[in-house]
């Protein structure tokens, strides 16, 4: 694996100044920061080049916009990520926000029944908030990358304790795999994010937005191998305090056939949903590193 | 079924559910490691071989610290069936 491929799953800033932004929010609504990060942004475009880079070749290969379009969406797309940080750092304070759910109804019906079910997230828009206003009638086991601040897994333990949700580390020897069969042998829900490669390992290559690239395999053979419904959530932040919560089906977990090409099958159904909500909200892509393995660069 | 015959089905039956296309029942040594420098299986792998367990054999893990030492290779795999098949 390329080393620009591999993510560090950290979350920007220091430990302080994530504890200051969540005092802050307990007074005030994260948009009367909004200004700042305009321009704090500007520092992560000129001192990240290789974030800078990926988010360039996003707009300009994967969106096809000309350079001056390209460089001017390069800076939305960092402010727009600025927002989404401070919107989820206001939400460990305790800030509600709006939000209007499409595919309600597919995930009530997963929560009626009595089985476990996967849901498999990416980073384009605000995942974290979708499990903070979603509150689960089941419990739901989180695989969670260990990089962040203690700041930052903290908060989100105890946002998320209140609402059902807990979190299983990640481990080098693969050992998180079967205590993942077993939050769904119980009938809980398991949330993988589906786009990011931590450790390596071996990978699936899927289209999006018209390049192929590479995925985890783990994720969707999981899904594969379980044989349980797998949904995927999109949180897509609207304005300031408002989201659009997208919820679709990647299977029913009655499909039939070899794990291999099931994990295929969920893998293509999971890309084609992420390209239908990047040309909704193509400012919303936040893989600052290079996600496609190409040398139209 | 004896011990060779339920080996034999065992290596063909992993062969089949993680689709290992250029290993025949034959590569596979019934005392070699599964997982690392045998088969080079992962952790993923070991999930499969769990739910195999389950379906054919009707066997359930209580602990998962137990699957390392079943899932070590095909002779200890035969052995736990053995001593904990349902069916």
């Amino acid at each position: 694996m390329e080393t620009d491929r591999a993510w560090t799953g950290k979350t920007g800033g220091t430990k302080r100044m994530q504890q200051s932004l969540i005092r802050i929010f307990s007074r005030v609504s994260p948009r009367w920061l909004y200004p700042l990060v305009a321009v704090w942004v500007l520092g992560y475009i000129f001192f990240a080049p290789q974030g800078t880079r990926a988010i360039y070749y996003y707009w300009r290969k994967r969106q096809r916009r000309g350079i001056v379009k390209s460089c001017v969406m390069l800076y939305r797309n960092y402010f727009e990520f600025g927002k989404v940080i401070l919107d989820r750092f206001a939400a460990y304070s305790g800030r509600k926000f709006n939000v209007k759910t499409e595919g309600k109804e597919l995930i009530d019906k997963l929560q009626n029944q009595s089985g476990g079910f996967i849901v498999i997230s990416s980073h384009i828009g605000n995942q974290e908030l979708a499990g903070y206003v979603n509150p689960s009638k089941k419990p739901m086991c989180v695989l969670l990358w260990t990089g962040d601040t203690d700041t930052v897994n903290t908060n989100r333990e105890r946002m998320f304790n209140k609402m059902g949700l807990y979190f299983l580390p990640m481990q080098k020897d693969g050992g998180h795999i079967f205590a993942m069969h077993e939050a769904l042998s119980r009938g809980e829900i398991l949330s993988i994010h589906g786009d990011r490669m931590f450790y390596g390992g071996r990978t699936l290559t899927a289209p999006l937005l018209g390049e192929n690239t590479e995925f985890p395999e783990g994720p969707y053979r999981v899904a594969a191998i379980e044989k349980v419904p797998v949904i995927t959530m999109f949180m897509m932040r609207e304005k300031a305090d408002t989201y659009t919560l997208y919820i679709r089906e990647l299977a029913t977990g009655k499909e039939t056939g070899n794990a291999t090409e099931q994990a295929k099958v969920i893998l293509n159904k999971f890309t084609d949903e992420m390209g239908k909500i990047l040309n909704k909200y193509p400012l919303q892509w936040f893989h600052f590193y290079q996600f496609w393995h190409t040398g139209d660069r | 079924m004896d011990n060779k015959e339920l080996k034999e089905q065992l290596k063909q039956q992993v062969i089949e559910v993680l689709n290992l296309e250029d290993i025949t029942p034959a590569d596979i040594d019934d005392a070699a490691p599964l997982f690392g420098e045998g088969l080079g299986l992962d952790s993923i792998d070991a999930l499969e071989l769990l739910m195999l367990l389950d379906k054919n054999y009707g066997i359930k893990f209580s602990d998962r610290n137990q699957s390392k030492a079943v899932f070590a290779s095909i002779d200890a795999m035969a052995a736990y069936i053995i001593a904990n098949r349902k069916k």
